[in-house]
């Protein structure tokens, strides 16, 4: 364990305090049945921290073991964490049954598209494959985040804080993991020390925002939008495109001076 | 290389989120759009476009010209600029709104068809990028009021065909909940 050094080991220690009061939080507001996936996926990072410790405290911080089991928990917390990422989007756009048919295809094509450039830029080297994947990962998970935000922003749909807060902390999570994974690890692979603390320190963060958004049990559960028929939506919207389209093309006849005067 | 790759990656997902956590537009309860955009076209600034180019009539301008000192035409040259710009800003309001009841409209119908919404997307895009065009052309010293007026009256058209649109669904859930309560009286599961 000396191998982390004193002030690592203290993060480590504040993390794991904190993740655990969290799922408590979790459990006392009874949020986890609104949010079984994002429970879920806190109750994996406190057991990865706690089958990490045992591992370093058994075979030693630079181990084989320990390397092997630290990047086995990952793959399973970064499962859950895509869960945690698609109950999100649930909450945010799911009861607008048509919006989300077409959004949830956009998210997971904007994730994948994310997930390739981040493959292909990360300049494949065998000696940092599982960085190079949890990169891409990282980054995908935050494209859907941003783009589920976007979404919402455009139909206009209101997003409680408790759910703004869980994708602010989801989100920065993953850019400061990508980071850590393009820059710390890449550049200045020998400061092994200031990665493990950056990344620590950017979960431990990201925590407390989510304990501050778990305070309160999470607000009810809103009835299903009455739709309207669909017939309204195919009668009106291709009108109303033809209109904006008119729209743009009289903003193109202000630069025609010579334009007949109407 | 790739790490800059990577990081302008990583920039410009920080600024998109902050630009979508940026304060909602509305917030209800219900988290759907807000029904308010509703609100009545006749109150919209397209309508008043008459009483704009009433007032900035061409007629009017060359007499001024003609009669008035070249320091006063220059004033009133000022001031129709002045009052186009203010204009077109109250346009993109009204425009604004409208796309809210579109959004009102894609939200609360059960399917929704991809090739519109990119269209509108796309077209929503154009818009405000020749919006800001129009917008410098006016700073510039151009002033075409016979070109706004047509969009003036594309706006109204616009909020008066989904002010119609907003009537019917309104109707529909009047009816919807006309029929829920009839079936409770009488005993019946709707569901």
């Amino acid at each position: 364990m000396n191998d982390l050094g004193l002030f690592t080991q203290s993060v480590w220690a504040v993390t794991a305090v904190v993740q655990a009061l969290l799922l408590c939080l979790l459990l006392a507001r009874k949020n986890v049945s609104s949010y079984p996936a994002f429970s879920a996926y806190i109750f994996m990072t406190l057991a990865q921290s706690g089958l990490l410790f045992m591992a370093i405290k058994g075979w030693g911080f630079s181990s084989t073991v320990a390397w092997r089991v630290g990047w086995a928990t990952q793959c399973v917390v970064l499962g859950a964490r895509a869960f945690a990422v698609a109950e999100l989007c649930r909450h945010v756009l799911g009861r607008f049954l048509g919006v989300w048919t077409s959004a949830r295809w956009i998210l997971l094509g904007s994730g994948t598209a994310v997930l390739l450039y981040a493959l292909i830029a990360a300049s494949h080297q065998w000696r940092l494959v599982l960085n190079t994947a949890e990169l891409g990962l990282e980054l995908a998970t935050a494209a859907v985040i941003v783009m589920l935000l976007l979404f919402a922003r455009y139909y206009d749909v209101a997003v409680d804080p408790q759910l703004r807060l869980l994708a602010l902390g989801l989100c920065l999570y993953s850019c400061a993991s990508a980071l850590n994974d393009a820059v710390l690890e890449r550049w200045l692979d020998r400061y092994v020390t200031l990665w493990n603390v950056f990344g620590m320190a950017a979960f431990l963060a990201c925590l407390l925002l989510w304990s501050w958004a778990f305070r309160k049990p999470a607000p009810q559960t809103v009835a299903a939008p009455l739709f309207s028929s669909g017939s309204v939506y195919l009668n009106i919207i291709p009108e109303m495109n033809s209109r904006l389209r008119s729209l743009n093309e009289q903003l193109i006849e202000f630069w025609r001076p010579e334009a007949p005067r109407t | 290389m790739s790490v800059l790759f990577i990081l302008a990656g990583v920039i410009t997902l920080l600024v998109l989120l902050f630009w979508a956590l940026r304060g909602p537009r509305r917030d209800n309860e219900a988290g759907a759009p807000g029904l308010e955009s509703s609100e009545d076209p006749s109150r919209q600034h397209a309508t008043y476009f008459g009483v704009i180019r009433q007032a900035m009539s061409q007629e009017d301008f060359e007499f001024l010209a003609a009669r008035g000192p070249g320091r006063l035409v220059r004033r009133a040259h000022k001031e129709r600029q002045r009052i186009a710009m203010l204009y077109l800003a109250n346009l993109r309001a009204d425009f604004q709104r409208l796309l809210r009841l579109a959004a009102v409209i894609a939200v609360l119908s059960p399917e929704i068809a991809a090739s519109h919404e990119f269209e509108r997307l796309r077209l929503t895009i154009r818009f405000f990028w020749r919006y800001q065009t129009v917008l410098f052309g006016l700073y510039a010293g151009l002033l075409l009021l016979p070109q706004l007026g047509g969009l003036s009256q594309m706006v109204s058209e616009l909020a008066f065909r989904m002010e119609s649109a907003m009537k019917e669904l309104g109707e529909r859930a009047a009816v919807a909940a006309e029929l829920a309560s009839t079936l409770n009286r009488r005993g019946l599961d709707a569901t």
